[in-house]
């Protein structure tokens, strides 16, 4: 299990960076870099934390994480 | 083997672009073509003559003060110099006559009556018509030339003698009593070092070489180069070593185990000894260049630290058990596999070590992908350049620089960002010079005022010293500036790159909030200097970026990355000598590391392991099927150990207890660690916490490749055997077989033929081919089978150049009131990262305790006095060093290095990190500075290290 602070804090700096972008494209953005380098574990570990309550995600981040959940985040 | 000597051809090549510029002469009835331009003596060396010379010699321009090179022009009158003469069309030349006979030797004798006898028999100089000081004094070599076998003036007129040697530096000694006053010295120190710490003072018979003001060499401007040493035709400078061991007998071409330039040596041998190192003229990086480090800094190899036996223990508590290798590997083996059968396969990893070659870094990954099976391996690079590897593959579609280092040649702008190269890249420094003493413009960016910004015969034509950590708002208003002022290369931009991506970053980057004038609130930049140096760079024919780790330490490192690769493009920067974006890399192999797929999202090639076709490729090669997920990166491992579902590790040549940020995070995490394996050459600070140690072995023991920052790649090839008995790569390979994967090389060479099969870049690389042309640039491959000096010629590696929009996300470190200032970290000159190697050479005698730079004002406030100890407080850690007070740092910003453990600058760097790659924010935290009563942790004197000259 990583800390969910520093996956939360992680998260959130990616999508501050990518926040420009229209929304569906800011999560896609962010689901994409999280997929190629993030390792399946802290993704896991990422869809658990929102399971959670997921209260310190920024918005796009929470999405993105959602997001994460289709498809490869299989507990 | 024998001494390899390398021709000397008296002056410098001159370049001909086209076949109208040569000329043909005749040298002695010996027909030979040459670039116009061209002198006498070169076209007479390269007609295979050699004509007598003392003050030329083919790194320096010529300079006619000796009068030995005498010939006869038909036609002229006279006997001009040939070091000064240039060709001219059909010229006839006489090199031997009794005339020239007699006017060398009467020259060669009066140099000789003030010239120690025994020079001769010194057995340190080099002979006539060849560089380097391999043989015997030139002068004696010339004096045998031109028949003179008696001093008719005898020894006793007035001479120098009796002068007193100059001992003050560590590696070398000047004898003014073997000084001929040629002044090759001063002119290697002028034209290639760019140093000017050297002069020829006095006048007629009195003339000396005197450093700077009439000082010691130790207490001048002097930079320990070597470039003087190497140029003077007498014993007059003189490495100690090679007045300690006698001259060498043979050579080994080698590389140099320092920074990411990646010079070419001639390790200079007699029997198993190294004498010395002596930098190549054929390396294609450094031309015959060296610094400090790489010509002087290696004899930890031999130091009393290094550890040459396996050890193991069951405790970090325990003391270390010496046991053998079998042992050793058989006891890792084990306990990885036990821990991966009570915690899962992915429960264990690795870090490969930029300081190792490819073929050591690439049977690492290998043992993590295959034996380990997963792909938990990451690398150094992970703190210093992922973000040079994220930003230009996205926007270019490669990991690497774009240029040779003799690209800056063409250069006409040069906009250096983050960088220190006088410091960090001394022999690229000394190039760069050359260009900006040639009349190329430079742009500083960086908070601390660099020497480059000003120095000798070198100004900057503009300093942005902005806040630490606004890199992304700069470039912003760079790329603003030439967006909204029409300075985007239309022509470039409509064939080379995506028009949608651009189209979308013009508009970005127009809007109000990326112009200068609105930056300037976030950099600290007045907007006109801002405005200024972006038209500079916007407008030159030829305008190149580098940038180091003040680009790519912060928490956009990989924005600013691409916000660099955008302004390149947008300007038509990019695709020809002379412009590009270039990486200066940290470590010599940093670029090899990655290329060697050390990333755990990355087989090597830069290739994702999600990617079927790649992994295949793999899987049939090594026979193993492979994990499909991107593995841990460092810091994750670090977490992971914390929270017990990381357990096993093997660091290779690294240490992250003292050069990973939040060092007290760090060592918590080794301490919960089951297994550490740690191989390298000392009990570095990350041993402390190892159960397993491996010795490692020096760059002068190993048998391989390193790829500089040019992306060239050069053998390093041993000088003797591993002195801890096993290569490195066959350690790994026989950790893996223990584990049930079976490995196994006979030598280095076939690692370097399995690159090659499975990597398409490396494809054309081949041992046999490296030792034919000497180097090679990647990608070498059948569409580049001599490798690409210049990438993205005519086309992207990705296709189109793709823009990617830059907004500035501010960093979460910020000042506060309990935190004023901030501190930056970066290394010195003579120092080289955590300081493993070169705090065991001498270099300790130029910097031999890391120091806090502060500027007046902010020390007066605090009431800091020079040289006072300070506390260095940061919200993870504190730590003290010694203070010195700098008007180079701007006010509110603090500056240190981190080679020394016992000064803990990691202690106070925190775990942010660049959003895409994780590389730390190193550049950016937040700190107070106290006075305090307690005193730094001293390092031992090197008397008291056992520290030998070498
Ligand atoms: S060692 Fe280098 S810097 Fe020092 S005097 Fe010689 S050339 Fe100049
Ligand atoms: S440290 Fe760097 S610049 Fe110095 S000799 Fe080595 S590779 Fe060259
Ligand atoms: S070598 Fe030509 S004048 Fe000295």
């Amino acid at each position: 299990m990583s800390d969910p602070a520093t996956l939360v804090r992680m998260v959130n700096q990616i999508a501050a960076n990518v926040a420009h972008h229209p929304h569906d494209q800011a999560v896609a953005e962010i689901t994409k870099h999280l997929r190629a380098t993030w390792p399946l574990s802290m993704r896991v570990d990422l869809v658990a934390y929102v399971d959670g309550g997921g209260l310190d995600l920024t918005p796009l981040a929470a999405d993105a994480a959602e997001q994460l959940r289709v498809g490869d985040a299989k507990p | 083997m024998t001494l390899l000597r390398e021709p000397d051809y008296g002056t410098p090549a001159r370049p001909a672009a086209v076949d109208a510029e040569r000329v043909t002469v005749h040298v002695d009835g010996i027909r030979v073509s040459v670039p116009a331009g061209t002198s006498v003596m070169r076209a007479a060396a390269l007609a295979g003559v050699d004509i007598p010379k003392l003050c030329a010699t083919d790194s320096l321009e010529p300079f006619g003060s000796c009068r030995l090179c005498l010939v006869e022009i038909e036609g002229r009158k006279g006997a001009p110099a040939s070091c000064t003469t240039p060709c001219g069309p059909d010229m006839v030349v006489a090199t031997h006559s009794p005339r020239l006979a007699r006017l060398r030797r009467g020259v060669t004798e009066l140099y000789l009556s003030d010239h120690p006898q025994d020079c001769l028999t010194s057995g340190v100089h080099g002979v006539d018509g060849e560089d380097g000081k391999d043989g015997e004094c030139e002068l004696h070599g010339i004096a045998a030339t031109v028949g003179l076998t008696d001093v008719r003036y005898g020894f006793e007129g007035k001479n120098h003698l009796d002068a007193v040697k100059d001992e003050s530096n560590p590696y070398f000694t000047f004898d003014p009593a073997a000084c001929i006053a040629c002044s090759r010295c001063v002119r290697a120190c002028d034209e290639v070092q760019g140093t000017f710490a050297l002069t020829i003072a006095g006048r007629g018979f009195g003339s000396m070489v005197s450093a700077s003001a009439g000082e010691s060499f130790m207490a001048s401007e002097c930079v320990s180069c070597g470039a003087c040493v190497q140029a003077c035709p007498t014993s007059a400078l003189t490495e100690k070593t090679v007045i300690e061991l006698g001259p060498p007998n043979r050579t080994v071409l080698t590389t140099c185990a320092y920074c990411g330039v990646g010079c070419s040596f001639k390790a200079e041998m007699r029997g198993d000894e190294v004498v010395r190192m002596v930098p190549a003229k054929s390396g294609g990086a450094n031309e015959g260049h060296s610094c400090v480090k790489g010509r002087f800094a290696w004899g930890y190899a031999s130091h009393r630290d290094r550890q040459l036996s396996p050890m193991v223990r069951e405790s970090i508590n325990d003391e270390w058990r010496p046991v053998s290798w079998d042992e050793a590997i058989a006891y890792a083996a084990s306990r990885l596999k036990a821990i991966q059968a009570e915690h899962g396969v992915r429960s264990i990893g690795g870090i490969t070590s930029s300081r190792c070659t490819n073929e050591e870094v690439f049977v690492v990954q290998k043992m993590i992908r295959a034996a380990f099976g997963n792909n938990n391996v990451d690398t150094c690079a992970r703190v210093c350049h992922s973000p040079t590897g994220y930003g230009l593959s996205q926007t270019f579609g490669t990991s690497a620089g774009t240029q040779d280092f003799k690209s800056v040649e063409q250069a006409d702008v040069i906009l250096l960002i983050g960088a220190n190269p006088t410091d960090g890249h001394p022999v690229f420094a000394s190039r760069m010079k050359q260009r900006l003493r040639k009349g190329a413009a430079l742009v500083v960016v960086d908070p601390r005022r660099i020497d480059l910004v000003r120095s000798p015969h070198v100004e900057a034509a503009h300093h942005l010293q902005l806040q630490p950590g606004t890199n992304v708002a700069m470039v912003n208003a760079f790329g603003h500036v030439v967006v909204t002022e029409g300075l985007v290369d239309r022509d470039f931009v409509a064939q080379r790159c995506e028009d949608d991506s651009f189209a979308q970053w013009e508009e970005f980057i127009a809007r109000p909030e990326n112009s200068p004038e609105a930056t300037e609130q976030i950099t600290g930049v007045p907007a006109e200097q801002v405005r200024a140096a972006a038209r500079l760079y916007a407008t030159a024919p030829n305008a190149a970026i580098y940038y180091g780790l003040g680009v790519t330490e912060h928490s956009q490192g990989s924005t600013m990355v691409m916000g660099m690769a955008n302004l390149a493009m947008a300007t038509g920067n990019i695709g020809r000598e002379g412009v590009g974006i270039n990486p200066l890399r940290g470590q010599n192999n940093v670029q090899g590391s990655c290329d060697m797929g050390s990333f755990p999202h990355e087989l090597p090639g830069y290739r994702h392991v999600g990617d079927d076709t790649v992994r295949e490729v793999f899987e049939q090669v090594w026979a193993r099927t492979l994990d499909a997920e991107p593995g841990l990166r460092i810091p994750n491992m670090l977490d992971a150990a914390i929270a017990g579902s990381y357990r096993g590790m093997f660091i290779q040549g690294e240490d992250i207890a003292q050069s990973d940020p939040n060092v007290k995070h760090v060592k918590a995490a080794l301490a919960s660690l089951e297994l550490l394996i740690v191989q390298d050459l000392f009990l570095n600070e990350t041993a402390a916490f190892a159960h397993v140690f491996l010795p490692g072995t020096s760059f002068l023991e190993k048998d391989g490749t390193f790829t500089n920052a040019e992306r060239r790649i050069n053998r390093v090839r041993p000088v003797m055997e591993p002195r801890c008995g096993k290569q490195e790569w066959q350690v790994a390979c026989e950790l893996a077989t223990a584990m049930g994967y079976p490995m196994h090389y006979d030598r280095g060479s076939q690692i370097m033929d399995e690159i090659a099969a499975t990597t398409p870049t490396f494809a054309g690389v081949s041992f046999a081919k490296l030792d034919e042309v000497g180097s090679l640039q990647w990608p070498c491959n059948d569409s580049a089978p001599d490798g690409t000096p210049t990438m993205h010629v005519g086309g992207f590696v990705r296709g189109k150049g793709h823009f990617v929009d830059t907004p500035f996300v501010a960093t979460d470190e910020r000042t506060s009131r309990k935190f004023p200032l901030i501190l930056t970290t970066g290394r010195i000159l003579s120092q080289y990262n955590v300081g493993a190697q070169t705090r065991r050479t001498l270099n300790v005698q130029w910097h031999g305790e890391d120091i806090l730079e502060i500027h007046p004002h902010d020390a007066e406030e605090r009431g800091i006095v020079d040289g006072a100890a300070v506390a260095i407080i940061s919200r993870v850690g504190q730590t003290v060093l010694r203070a010195k007070i700098a008007d180079r740092m701007p006010q509110g910003v603090v500056y240190t290095t981190f080679h020394y453990p016992s000064s803990g600058a990691n202690i106070v760097t925190t775990d942010y990190s660049d959003w895409a790659t994780n590389c730390p924010e190193y550049k950016v935290t937040a700190v107070q500075i106290a006075p305090t009563s307690q005193e730094p942790v001293s390092e031992q004197a090197p008397q008291e290290l056992g520290m030998v000259p070498r």
